[in-house]
C-alpha cells in the first residue's frame, strides 16, 4: 500500500490550516469593515475595479457588440411581424407628435408668460457601459466616467429618455451604477396626475414596485411616474416610466429606460440645493454649500450660471 | 514529486484559473440581461468548477487560487466583500479533505454531497447576512439559482474532463496530492 506519507508532510498539515484560518479570518475581518466602514470599503473596491477594468476593455468591448449583433441577427426572423408593428406604431406615434408640438408651442407660451427657468446647470456626462457588474441578486453596470470626469457618488443616471439608476462607487475612470430595478434601490418619486410621493422599490426583476402609497385609489395605470428630488439626491421631474398593475394587485413601474439595451448613458450633473433665487442679495459662494465635492469645476461655473439668470430676472 | 508532475500541477492550476477568468469574464460582458433579470437567474459556474476540480484534483485548485477568484468574483459583482469567499474557502476545504475513494462511489453521492453543500454554504451566508443586518433579496430567487446551479453540475464536471483533462485520481495518487497547500 502507498499509505505511508513523506514525513514533511505530518508538519505541513497543521501549518497549511492555520494559515487557511487566518485567510478566513482575514476575509470576515474585510466582510465586518464593509459593513462597518462601508465607503472605504467600498472605495476600495472602486479602485480594484478600476485598475482591472480598462486592461479588459479591448476584450469586452467587442464581446458585448457581438452579442449585441447576434441579438440583432435573432430579429431578422421576426422581420415581417416587427414592419407591420412598426408601421401600427408610426401611424400611433403620428398622432403624439401632432399632440406634443401644439403641447410644445403652449408650453413655450407659458413658460414665456412665467419666467420660469430650468435649471441651467443641469447637464450631463455621457459614458459607455463597460461591463455588467450584477450577479443573479444585484443589478449594476460599470460606466467609463470617473473622478476624472467629475462626477460624484450618488448621481442620477438615465439613458436619455429615462432614469436607470444612481452612482455608487466612483473610480478614476470608471464607476458603478446601481440600477433602479436593483433590490436595494430606494428611489423617492411622484406620480403625475395626482402627484402622490411613493418610493419605488427595486425588487430584481423587470419592473420595480411602488411602495409607501398614501392612496392606492388614485392612482391607475398608465400615470406617468417622475423622480421627486425629496432628499435633493436627484433632480426632480425625470421621467422613472409608467404605472403597471401587477398580476397581484400590487402597483409596479414599467421603466421608460430600455434595460435591455444599456449601452451609452447619462450622468446627471446635478449640484445640490438649486432653490429659486431668494429675493435678498445672498453673496452666491455661500449659498452653495460646495458638497459636490473637491472638483473646480462647479464652485467655478457658479457665478457663470447664476449671473444670467439673475440678470434676465431683474 | 518529480519535474514532470509539477509541470502538470502547474498546467492544471493556470486551467483552473483560465476557466474561472473566463467564467468571470463572460458575465460581464453587458447584455439585455444586465438590466432587467432574466426569468431564471443563471448558474454560479465558479462554485460548481471549483467544486469539481476540489473534489479530483485538489492540488489544482489550491486555496489561494480559490480565494483569490472568489475574491475577485466579490469585488467585481459588488457583493458582500469577502464573506462568500471566506465560506467558498472553508467549504472547499471540506472537499479538500475527502477521502478520494469517495469519488469511487460513482456520481450520484457526488452530485448530492455538492448539492448540500452548496446549500449549507448559501444558507450560512445568510445567515450572517441576517446577523449582519444587511439587506437580501428574496429566498425564492436564491432557491432558483442554488437548482439551476445544482442541475448545471453535471455538465460543469463533464466538461472539466474535456477541456481541461481533469479525471479521477487513484487513491494511492490522492493522499501525495491530498496535503499540499
Amino acid at each position: 500500500m502507498a499509505r505511508e506519507r513523506p514525513s514533511d508532510q505530518d508538519f505541513a498539515r497543521p501549518l497549511r490550516r492555520i494559515l487557511l484560518g487566518i485567510a478566513v479570518l482575514v476575509l470576515l475581518g474585510l466582510f465586518v469593515l464593509w459593513r462597518i466602514d462601508n465607503p472605504r470599503v467600498e472605495r476600495l473596491r472602486a479602485a480594484v475595479v478600476d485598475r482591472i477594468l480598462p486592461s479588459f476593455d479591448w476584450a469586452l468591448v467587442p464581446a458585448a457588440s457581438l452579442t449585441r449583433m447576434l441579438r440583432d441577427f435573432r430579429s431578422y426572423a421576426k422581420l415581417y411581424e416587427q414592419n407591420q408593428e412598426l408601421r401600427r406604431e408610426l401611424q400611433r406615434l403620428k398622432g403624439w407628435r401632432e399632440a406634443a408640438l401644439q403641447l410644445e408651442q403652449k408650453n413655450a407660451a407659458l413658460l414665456e408668460l412665467n419666467k420660469v427657468r430650468v435649471s441651467p446647470r443641469l447637464t450631463w456626462v455621457t459614458g459607455r457601459v463597460l461591463a455588467d457588474s450584477g450577479s443573479p441578486f444585484r443589478k449594476s453596470v460599470l460606466l467609463n466616467v470617473g473622478r476624472r470626469d467629475g462626477v460624484v457618488d450618488g448621481w442620477a443616471v438615465t439613458d436619455g429618455l429615462g432614469l436607470v439608476g444612481r452612482l455608487a462607487g466612483v473610480g478614476n475612470s470608471t464607476s458603478r451604477v446601481i440600477l433602479l430595478t436593483d433590490s436595494s434601490s430606494r428611489i423617492p418619486v411622484t406620480i403625475q396626475p395626482s402627484g402622490q410621493r411613493a418610493i419605488l422599490a427595486g425588487t430584481n426583476g423587470p419592473f420595480p414596485a411602488l411602495e409607501f402609497l398614501e392612496d392606492r385609489e388614485t392612482i391607475s395605470p398608465g400615470d406617468r411616474v417622475v423622480s421627486s428630488g425629496d432628499g435633493r439626491l436627484f433632480p426632480p421631474e425625470i421621467l422613472v416610466g409608467h404605472v403597471v398593475r401587477a398580476r397581484g394587485g400590487g402597483l409596479l413601474v414599467r421603466p421608460a429606460a430600455d434595460f435591455a439595451r444599456l449601452q451609452f448613458l447619462r450622468v446627471l450633473r446635478t449640484v445640490p440645493v438649486e432653490q429659486p433665487p431668494p429675493p435678498e442679495p445672498v453673496p452666491a459662494a455661500g449659498a452653495d454649500p460646495a458638497a459636490a465635492g473637491p472638483d473646480a469645476p462647479p464652485p467655478a461655473s457658479e457665478p457663470t450660471a447664476s449671473a444670467p439668470a439673475g440678470g434676465s430676472d431683474g | 514529486m518529480d519535474s514532470r508532475g509539477a509541470l502538470r500541477r502547474l498546467a492544471g492550476q493556470a486551467g483552473y484559473l483560465g476557466a474561472a477568468a473566463l467564467i468571470l469574464f463572460a458575465r460581464m460582458i453587458p447584455g439585455p440581461e444586465s438590466g432587467t433579470g432574466r426569468a431564471w437567474p443563471g448558474p454560479d459556474l465558479l462554485f460548481a468548477l471549483s467544486f469539481a476540480i476540489a473534489l479530483r484534483r485538489p492540488d489544482f485548485a489550491p486555496a489561494w487560487a480559490v480565494g483569490g477568484v472568489f475574491l475577485m468574483q466579490d469585488i467585481l459583482t459588488g457583493a458582500p466583500f469577502g464573506l462568500w469567499t471566506a465560506i467558498a474557502l472553508l467549504a472547499f476545504e471540506l472537499v479538500r479533505r475527502q477521502d478520494r475513494r469517495f469519488l469511487e462511489l460513482g456520481f450520484l453521492p457526488e452530485w448530492l454531497f455538492f448539492a448540500g453543500l452548496l446549500l449549507l454554504a448559501r444558507l450560512a451566508e445568510r445567515a450572517v447576512l441576517f446577523v449582519a443586518l444587511v439587506p437580501q433579496t428574496a429566498f425564492s430567487s436564491l432557491m432558483q439559482h442554488y437548482f439551476v446551479t445544482v442541475a448545471i453540475y453535471p455538465a460543469v464536471v463533464l466538461s472539466c474532463y474535456l477541456l481541461l483533462g481533469v479525471a479521477k485520481l487513484s487513491p494511492d495518487q490522492a493522499v501525495t496530492y491530498q496535503n499540499r497547500i
